[in-house]
């Protein structure tokens, strides 16, 4: 039906070409629209209006303007989870780009079982939160877990060896490797993006007397931007919102020394009721997170190779 | 088929819709019915006297959001369908919520959308928030209108009146956890060394050397991963006890708003807890025992004994039939004084503020805190300590029917605890969040990492009185 | 692309440097399986674990040190409860939403993200970065406002609010299928839009059949997400016989222990079915892509 439509468009209407193509690009991105508009716009908003006030949503509003603002700058906890955060993130957006992208180039390779190795590399990528909390809290155990006794075969003295999760500092490097387990999901899109190489680039090189790390620098990794640079923005906004296993692991212990921003917020609004607060740090965040995206995006015309771009 | 100008309705609609969306979410709090009351107003005036019940009965559908997990789910549905619907209140229905964790989250979302659950179970810290915001059903009124004395007193005291805060009654009794010191005794006998006394008559200072002893004796047969005790004193729930048994205290008293934790017998108490975990590492480290709950690391075969609530008795299939493990119970030892504590919890069932029918949730709630589900449900469907002290030696009859190897169990300890009444609530700052919001991760610096000994409580009292300053309630 | 043609030719081929280079091939192999088995065997630890705790009998899934087999091995853990909650149930409500979800997920995404890639429109992109935004708040403070709109519409306690967001589309996967729609050269574009095609025509003749690994991609993801996601359908869901399997599977664990077994058990049963049609799929997208890249 909707090709009808569109079919019919350019013969019949009088529309200058950019009025049609503007017509088509809304009735293309309709569904996104309406979920915008019904769902996220009025949460949105709603969230805005709730940072200015004092409430628990349930026994009424008080208007308290900026105050939520001003109290949070003085917060140390805020500050502390701000910290944590950042750390996490700048670490773990990094590593997880080599890792993830190490590991799709080694399973681009004519291997046998491709498949098999595939899906091991995957498999830790959809292990329930909570699963992934129980086996890591295993994994870090200082005495037993699979680490410090890899760790200690290595000839690390026991003693030396870090508590992980118990000690204030190695909790944050704790979650990155976590994180870094999680790999795979990145992996795929990497995978995805190395399948949509068109072969005749490779070809080309080939012709030109390309050697194997000529092609790879020349043609693997521009063609992979998109998809580095998609990893990349997810990442951040993800590492940002760090939240299920720090949660459920060490619930922002010991210490507070692995409170995320997301973590206090989550027990200043559902554990403590006060959702004009959390609303806030919410806010906070969002424009944080903001800001590094705009970055990021930015400088990708500076990186980021697109085929088929369209010219402004 | 679509035309140009449908689709732009469409488009149009959605932007009806979006509308209408931000209309409703800016209107949301308006849809709860109850506006703010202060907290620890009139307590004694009653809101709404329960009215006599009609000579007609109105079909009624109760909510009850159920935390039991799925083994004992379905004991649950048919008690609540065949004790209280069938046989007392044909009239009132009840439809079984099951809510695994996150359920905090389901019944807030519920009570800001004035949709929330008639009937909920919950425990201490989340009452004191939700309390303060006067979103639970006071019960107290039904209770002087409709329980006798007699009955009143069956409950123990530190639930009953725990379960008073503020000026309001918030929840009816569910079940009864009480710490006690669990132990296994092949540890015990391995290394030869007596087990503590069944009467209690014991202090710290016996405590401290029995956990000297075990840890000699297994060090000096080269057993390595093990440790003689296991006190998780980084846990709220676990720490403020022996602080009470060395005649300190956390809060000057009840709602009170200065911080005790300075004082010399808190600071005994916490030297003492220090000592036993970093200097002498009798008690575990967290690190040790992958900080497992105490069940676990006994059934890991990781410590001896552990301070733990009674749940244990549930966690006999896993100790003895399971692993062989013989274990036991004992009271905890006495502090330099003779004082004794424990927490004892105040697990309850509890009401909405909001529900349509608070005099068939009143019901409902007398049920499941009443003699017959707390036997068929609590006892032989779920296992855990009823909240009736008459039903208490009933309960150590019935699982002993049905596990015969709990015979080998002290678990006279349980009904001694609550007759001699060294059970408690957990201490109440005025402001509870702000002060919990400070020692908890101060409880962390020193019990899991130790990055600081007692002492640094002496600093943390000082902020925590301060955070108390500006509380009024 | 220019940067290829930079290469600098390599003098003649002779025969000798060829026997080296099958032994270069054949050490680079070496090297390469051993990589995978050592990052595959480190990957994979945790999960062989997670097996293995699953067949335990619960004392000793807490043991020290590990037993990676176990002496006694019980599959108690993968039936405990099945009996008590009416699974079969779960499963059907489960699959509903999950083959509804990825229907939609793949319809909707994949239109949008055309737009947002080709065509070009007035304000597409200011649409594109308020699309992204619209990640960077994190879900906890939408939460509320949200289930008060489902609640609104009295559809709390149906499967619409967790069916309908996705037929609606999400930035995730919009932002990710315009990235591998942007990969795709233009000229395809252009010379359809001679040829007189709509932007219908193009998207779906010749962007969706090039993208199939990328769809394949986010049907794998939306798969995976809607088997477990959790939250949903512990907020949106009342009543039992409304439940998925990832609610009854947390209804295996009960407040009073750790359960640790069942907890493994569950997360096991719930893997499987995403790694099979993960297994399945991978296989279907890659050689799709193969097909595309000698077309290309």
């Amino acid at each position: 039906m909707t090709e009808q439509v569109l079919e019919t468009l350019p013969k019949r209407s009088r529309l200058t070409p950019r009025a049609r193509n503007t017509i088509a690009g809304y009735l293309f991105i309709l569904p996104w629209l309406v979920h915008f508009f019904m769902l996220i716009l009025g949460a949105m908003l709603a969230s805005l209006v709730i940072s200015f006030t004092k409430t628990d949503l349930l026994t009424g509003f008080k208007w308290v303007g900026l105050q939520n603002y001003r109290d949070l700058f003085k917060d140390p906890l805020f500050i502390k989870s701000l910290r944590v955060t950042a750390i996490y993130t700048f670490t773990v957006v990094p590593l997880g780009v080599c890792v993830a992208l190490s590991i799709a180039l080694l399973l681009n390779q004519k291997v046998a079982f491709l498949g098999f190795w595939r899906l091991i590399y995957y498999l830790p990528s959809v292990v329930s939160g909570v699963a992934v909390a129980v086996l890591w809290t295993w994994v870090l155990n200082p005495r037993f877990g699979l680490l410090n006794v890899g760790l200690m075969r290595l000839g690390i003295p026991q003693d030396s060896l870090p508590r992980w999760i118990y000690s204030e500092k190695w909790a944050v490097p704790s979650f990155v490797l976590m994180g870094l387990w999680g790999a795979g999901g990145a992996m795929l899109l990497y995978l995805a993006g190395l399948q949509g190489i068109p072969t005749h680039l490779y070809e080309a090189a080939m012709i030109d007397g390309a050697n194997a790390w000529q092609k790879f620098w020349h043609v693997t990794i521009p063609m992979l931007t998109p998809t580095i640079f998609f990893n990349m923005l997810m990442s951040i906004i993800g590492s940002f919102q760090v939240f299920t296993q720090v949660y459920v692991m060490t619930g922002g212990g010991p210490n507070n020394a692995s409170l995320t921003i997301v973590l206090y917020l989550y027990q200043r609004g559902f554990v403590n009721l006060r959702f004009g607060y959390a609303s806030a740090i919410a806010w906070i965040l969002f424009f944080i997170i903001l800001f590094f995206t705009m970055l990021v995006i930015r400088s990708s015309s500076m990186w980021v190779y697109y085929e088929g771009e369209l010219k402004k | 088929m679509f035309s140009d100008k449908l689709s732009r309705r469409h488009f149009l609609s959605g932007v009806a819709v979006a509308a209408a969306g931000m209309a409703l979410a800016a209107c949301a709090p308006k849809a709860t019915p109850t506006p703010a009351a202060k907290p620890a107003q009139q307590p004694t005036a009653a809101p709404a006297q329960p009215t006599a019940a009609p000579a007609k009965k109105e079909q009624v559908t109760l909510r009850y959001m159920c935390r039991s997990g799925a083994d004992y789910l379905p004991g649950v549905i048919k008690n609540i369908d065949e004790d209280f619907t069938a046989a007392q209140f044909p009239h009132i229905k009840v439809n079984v919520e099951p809510a695994p964790d996150g359920w905090v989250e389901k019944l807030l979302a519920q009570m800001v959308a004035g949709t929330a659950v008639d009937v909920f179970e919950a425990w201490g810290n989340i009452f004191y928030n939700w309390t303060e915001r006067d979103l639970l059903l006071d019960l107290q009124p039904y209770v002087d209108a409709k329980m006798t004395d007699a009955e009143i007193s069956d409950y123990n005291e530190f639930q009953w009146e725990g379960l008073f805060m503020k000026g309001k009654r918030i929840g009816m009794p569910k079940y009864i956890n009480l710490m006690t010191l669990t132990i296994n005794k092949d540890m015990f006998d391995k290394y030869g060394v007596d087990y503590p006394p069944e009467n209690g008559e014991w202090n710290h200072d016996d405590y401290t050397n029995l956990l000297a002893t075990l840890t000699e004796k297994a060090r000096s047969k080269g057993d390595k991963n093990v440790w003689a005790g296991w006190l998780p004193g980084w846990s709220w729930d676990r720490f403020w006890n022996h602080i009470h048994m060395f005649e300190g205290k956390i809060v000057d008293q009840k709602y009170g708003k200065v911080c005790m934790m300075d004082q010399p017998e808190a600071q005994a108490a916490l030297k003492w807890m220090y000592d036993m975990e970093w200097t002498w590492n009798y008690h575990a480290q967290p690190a040790q025992v992958e900080n497992k709950w105490p069940g676990d690391t006994i059934a890991a075969g990781l410590v001896m004994t552990a301070e733990d609530g009674t749940y244990p008795i549930s966690r006999n299939k896993l100790f003895r039939l399971e692993k062989g493990i013989r274990w036991d119970m004992r009271h905890v030892p006495k502090g330099p004084t003779g004082k004794r504590s424990v927490l004892g919890t105040t697990d309850a069932f509890s009401g909405t503020k909001q529900t349509k029918h608070p005099d068939e949730t009143w019901e409902l709630l007398h049920f499941l805190s009443g003699p017959i589900h707390q036997e068929k449900v609590i006892v032989k469907n779920n296992g855990i300590i009823p909240v009736l002290k008459s039903l208490i030696k009933k309960f150590i009859q019935i699982v002993r029917e049905v596990e015969p190897t709990l015979q080998d169990v002290r678990l006279e300890t349980i009904d001694e605890i609550l007759a001699w009444g060294y059970a408690e609530d957990t201490p109440w700052f005025c402001n509870q969040v702000a002060a919990t919001d400070i020692i908890n991760p101060a409880l962390q610096k020193v019990f899991t990492d130790g990055g600081a000994d007692h002492t640094y409580f002496i600093e943390i009292a000082k902020q925590v009185t301060e955070s108390q300053k500006d509380c009024t309630a | 692309m220019t940067s290829t043609a930079r290469v600098t030719p390599r003098p003649q081929v002779r025969d000798w440097p060829l026997f080296w280079s099958k032994v270069g091939r054949i050490v680079g192999k070496v090297i390469l399986y051993a990589v995978l088995a050592f990052g595959a065997y480190i990957f994979f630890l945790p999960f062989a674990w997670m097996v293995t705790t699953s067949l335990k009998p619960a004392a000793y899934a807490y043991e020290v040190p590990i037993q990676w087999f176990p002496k006694k091995i019980t599959l108690d853990a993968y039936f405990y409860g099945w009996k008590t909650l009416p699974f079969p149930l779960f499963y059907r409500n489960t699959i509903i939403i999950t083959a509804a979800n990825i229907v939609g997920l793949v319809l909707s995404s994949s239109l949008v993200a055309f737009a947002f890639a080709r065509i070009p429109f007035a304000g597409r992109d200011a649409w594109f970065l308020i699309l992204l935004s619209t990640m960077m708040l994190p879900a906890q403070v939408t939460l509320i406002p949200i289930y008060l709109f489902w609640s609104k519409l009295r559809a709390v306690n149906t499967f619409w609010p967790l069916i309908v967001p996705e037929w609606l589309t999400n930035a995730y996967n919009v932002f990710l299928l315009r990235q591998f729609f942007m990969t795709i050269p233009l000229d395809y574009d252009d010379a359809a839009r001679i040829d007189g095609a709509s932007w219908f025509r193009i998207y779906s003749q010749i962007i969706v059949p090039m993208s199939k690994p990328a769809l394949g991609v986010i049907a794998i993801q939306a798969f995976a997400w809607n088997w477990n996601n959790f939250l949903g359908p512990l907020i949106y869901l009342n009543e039992t016989r409304k439940f998925t399997i990832s609610i009854g599977l947390r209804l295996f664990q009960n407040q009073q222990s750790s359960k640790m077994p069942e907890t493994m058990a569950m997360s096991v049963v719930a893997l499987i079915p995403t790694l099979i049609v993960f297994f399945i799929a991978q296989r279907y997208f890659i050689q799709g892509i193969v097909i595309t890249g000698v077309k290309g």
